[in-house]
């Protein structure tokens, strides 16, 4: 309760109260008004403007306005009959009144906008009658039992009751609702003509009405033309105000004892009929304006829509010519003129198919004879038409046979410019085939796939490889229609293949040569392919493989290879014959050489173990350049490999007096290396070291781990490399010109060996150097160590 | 009592290798058989059950791992040391698996050894069998 309290006090605002106020003040001005005419009952009178107010004022602003109504009603009845009763049940009979009228209007005559329908006046005029009859009812009956009138003359009260809230609701309130909705502005356009005219109308309803009621000019239905005049001329509010004005005139006269309505010593009926009068003259012409209105807005609503229509054919870039049954045009749109240069008016009367290339005319005249056969029908056809400056663009064009109807009786054929849309698509066709082309004639066998492995495409080269025929693999899955062989001859399951890897990796992927491609017939053949991922948006969504057939290039490294190991023998076989011999001259066993034919002998042996290291150098060189050595890592000690090949030089260090200072941490982690390799470069550095050192001299083996991995130094104090030779000292063959002067058998693949080997397994190589100071080599391998590199062939 | 000497058979084609290698190890004092090719070398190997045998690869009329595996078939040739020497190198696919197959106790290069690093390895290899 005391919530609802507190929200019911929040809605008091001041303006709701000033609303109150002048409800209040017009209620009881029009009340005193109305009942200073009561003839039959000091409270019943034959005309009750309050009602109009009552009820205009309850549709505008809602029921809260009631306690205005009740109050003036009591006001104007308490100080008219004097009994404080009766007053309040009659102020409460008018209160309902108006709240049944503006529940009835509000509910089924669209409240304030009750006057926009003929058919919702006619239900606002039943509304108010309705209310009246109960307000009535109340009324007389409270009057009665409070002994202000008497059971006698009932109806007599009754009816005057009614008509005068008729009269007076179907008056006023139409009058103030109108003008309530209506913004009030004054028309700043002064429109001479128009002000005059409103001047003249009303001129007229005021001359007409007195002129009637004054008794000099019986007929009393002159006021309709007045009213229907202005009600075509003007608007609602000037027939409310002109009706209203008619109402009071009558009133005034009529109760002076003049007019068509006034019965001499019966005041009373005659007001009856006044109200009667004008209730009928308002009703009629708020349902005529209501019609007027209908009629403006729907005629409104049908030039918007028709403007809508007209723009949006005259704007489209689609361009609209009609076609009558000669085929001629006889409307062309606006946007003709873009499409073909013409402006419209050129085009009409002119004979369609004018406008047609030559070689596209007989075809579009048998399309069209066949559209004009078929009434309603629709046809669709592309053809080249000419333009003004004699260009000839493809249109589209849509005829539609529109001839029986009578609105158009035409062909109606809207088109459009799709040279450009043709162009293009001739551009695709002709890169389509260029494509395919290319496909044909490519030597690598092609195939597409999508991201699970299904075939989309495949070129000829493919096709003979595999010995299938292109229908045999498109559509199919890759890994059932071509199956795949590692080199032991295992059938590779799906998830094994270069494919999965690349559809997870998304990166391209070149197979090394040990993958076979089976064939149907159970024959099959090594391939090398290049895999690369097709990616959408960054998605992948399928993949494509080039291959190649390489039996032939396995061959012909076969061959290589075989040669040079064939070479390599037989040049070793003389060399081996040559040396043994002199090591059994050189021993002594067969009785001593003099010295000077020992010295000979030494010099041939030298130079036939040079012989020997430069075939070994040549047959490592060649590996590596087939790149078919083998590096299989295992678990080594780097320390155990650098003191074997230091064991290797020891005469030789000896000899030259040089100090090897190693430098090595007691625990070394083991070096995942392939030991033979990794002997190869340590050799090869540690023997270029001592080379080039000086007498009395120190190297320095230093091997070190840290976060990146194993890092070797071999550091000299020799002949350093001059700088113009430290590009090319990795170069095969190459020999620095310093290092020429102090060993003339070096044969110039020791450094190109070792970055060979230190590239192809993840390894480098580098150095700083001095000349004439000397030089630090620099071996570094990743933590992992060496990578594991399948091949053919062992270093050794 | 002096030892008895113990015999190695050389297979070699080449005949100044033959010599030359024979010389050498009856030098050091050793007995030696000497085939010139694969049908003979096994031959007098399953004749004599030589001690140690020096193998030849490429040799004609039969050659050294041919040879070898016809040994390997033998009861007692299935342990006999042999020691290949030869020119070619160990870099086929078919040479790897047939040194696996026959476990040769050495697989030594001519031109990368000395006489007398023969003899070291001969005599290691016999030092390992008396064990």
């Amino acid at each position: 309760m005391k919530k609802n309290l507190l929200l019911y006090l929040k809605d008091f605002t001041f303006r709701y109260l000033a609303l109150l106020i002048i409800v209040f003040f017009a209620y009881t001005f029009a009340g005193k008004l109305g009942l200073s005419l009561a003839f039959i009952n000091a409270s019943s009178t034959a005309i009750w403007p309050p009602t109009g107010i009552a009820i205009a004022v309850l549709i505008l602003f809602g029921r809260k306005v009631w306690p205005s109504i009740f109050l003036g009603a009591f006001l104007v009845n308490v100080t008219t009959q004097g009994n404080i009763a009766t007053s309040i049940g009659i102020a409460l009979g008018n209160t309902l009144e108006a709240l049944v009228a503006a529940y009835l209007v509000n509910r089924f005559a669209h409240g304030k906008n009750a006057f926009d329908h003929a058919v919702d006046v006619s239900k606002f005029t039943g509304s108010v009658l309705f209310a009246a009859m109960v307000s009535a009812t109340i009324g007389v009956t409270t009057l009665i039992f409070g002994g202000y009138a008497s059971l006698s003359n009932f109806w007599q009260v009754w009816f005057t009751w009614i008509f005068g809230d008729v009269g007076g609701a179907l008056i006023i309130a139409p009058f103030i609702i109108i003008f309530g909705i209506h913004k009030m502005r004054i028309h700043l356009q002064l429109n001479l003509v128009k002000i005059a005219e409103l001047f003249l109308f009303f001129f007229l309803v005021i001359l007409t009405s007195q002129s009637i009621f004054s008794g000099n000019f019986p007929f009393d239905y002159f006021v309709y033309p007045i009213l229907v005049w202005g009600a075509f001329r003007f608007g609602r509010r000037e027939i409310t105000t002109g009706v209203l004005l008619i109402a009071l005139i009558a009133v005034w006269y009529t109760v002076h004892g003049t007019g068509p309505f006034f019965l001499p010593h019966d005041v009373n009926r005659s007001l009856l009929r006044v109200a009667f009068y004008v209730s009928v003259t308002s009703f009629s012409l708020l349902a005529i304006c209501a019609a007027l209105l209908e009629r403006k807005q729907a005629r409104k609503g049908l030039e918007v829509s028709e403007k809508r229509f007209r723009s949006l054919i005259e704007k489209s870039f689609d361009a609209f010519v009609l076609i009558d049954a000669a085929s001629r045009i006889s409307y062309a749109s606006p946007s003709v003129k873009q499409l073909l240069g013409y402006a419209p008016e050129e085009l009409v009367g002119t004979v369609g198919f004018n406008l047609v290339a030559q070689e596209d005319r007989n075809f579009t005249m048998k399309e069209l004879a066949k559209l004009v056969l078929k009434p309603g029908g629709v046809i669709t056809i592309e053809y080249r038409t000419i333009t003004k400056d004699k260009k000839v663009i493809w249109v589209e064009a849509v005829g539609t046979n529109l001839l029986l109807d009578p609105t158009v009786a035409a062909v109606v054929v809207n088109f459009r410019d799709i040279t450009e849309k043709k162009l293009s698509r001739e551009r695709i066709e002709k890169e389509k085939v260029e494509d395919e082309a290319l496909l044909k004639s490519i030597g690598e066998g092609m195939i597409a796939t999508d991201d699970t492995g299904k075939i989309t495409l495949v070129n000829d080269a493919a096709c003979e490889m595999l010995h299938m025929k292109k229908s045999d693999l498109i559509g199919k899955n890759i890994a059932e229609t071509v199956p795949m062989q590692d080199g032991e001859g295992r059938t590779l399951p799906p998830e094994e293949r270069p494919m999965a890897k690349v559809l997870e990796v998304g990166k391209t992927i070149v197979t090394s040569p040990h993958n076979y491609y089976m064939r149907p017939d159970k024959s099959k053949f090594p391939v090398r392919f290049t895999l690369t991922p097709i990616k959408l948006n960054n998605k992948i969504v399928g993949t494509i493989e080039i291959f190649r057939d390489i039996t032939k290039e396995i061959e012909v490294d076969k061959a290589k290879s075989e040669f040079v190991s064939l070479a390599s023998h037989q040049l070793r076989t003389p060399l081996t014959t040559i040396n043994w011999h002199i090591e059994r001259l050189m021993a002594n066993e067969l009785g001593k050489m003099p010295a000077k034919q020992k010295e000979y002998v030494q010099v041939i042996y030298h130079a036939s173990l040079r012989m020997v290291a430069l075939i070994n150098a040549l047959l490592n060189a060649s590996r590596l350049e087939l790149g078919t050595f083998i590096a299989e890592p295992t678990a080594v000690s780097y320390e155990s490999v650098i003191d074997a090949v230091v064991a290797d030089f020891k005469s030789d260090v000896q000899r030259r007096k040089i100090k090897l200072v190693k430098k090595i941490p007691a625990h070394l982690a083991k070096f995942s290396a392939d030991p033979r390799l990794l002997t190869i470069i340590v050799q090869n550095l540690l023997s270029n070291a001592i080379k080039y050192s000086k007498d009395n001299t120190e190297i320095v083996i230093h091997v070190s781990s840290d976060e990146k991995g194993f890092v070797l130094e071999i550091m000299d104090h020799g002949v350093g490399i001059p700088k113009d030779a430290q590009k090319h000292i990795f170069s095969k063959m190459f020999r620095a010109d310093n290092a020429k002067e102090i060993d003339r058998d070096g044969t110039g693949l020791g450094l190109y060996i070792v970055k060979s080997i230190a590239d192809a397994t993840g390894g480098s190589i580098s150095f700083a150097s001095v000349e004439k100071k000397g030089t630090t080599f620099t071996l570094r391998y990743p933590k992992t160590g060496m990578q594991r590199k399948a091949g053919t062939k062992e270093l050794r | 009592m002096a030892e008895e000497k113990k015999i190695v058979l050389v297979v070699e084609d080449e005949v100044p290798m033959l010599q030359v290698l024979r010389d050498k190890l009856r030098e050091s004092g050793f007995a030696t058989f000497q085939a010139r090719d694969g049908e003979e070398g096994l031959s007098l190997a399953l004749a004599h059950h030589p001690d140690v045998i020096l193998l030849d690869l490429l040799m004609p009329k039969m050659d050294g791992m041919t040879m070898m595996s016809k040994l390997r078939q033998d009861v007692w040739g299935k342990k006999v040391p042999v020691i290949i020497l030869t020119n070619v190198s160990a870099d086929t696919d078919a040479t790897i698996k047939a040194i696996i197959a026959y476990q040769p106790a050495y697989y030594l290069v001519k031109s990368d050894v000395k006489l007398d690093g023969i003899v070291e390895k001969i005599q290691s290899v016999l030092s390992k069998k008396d064990k």
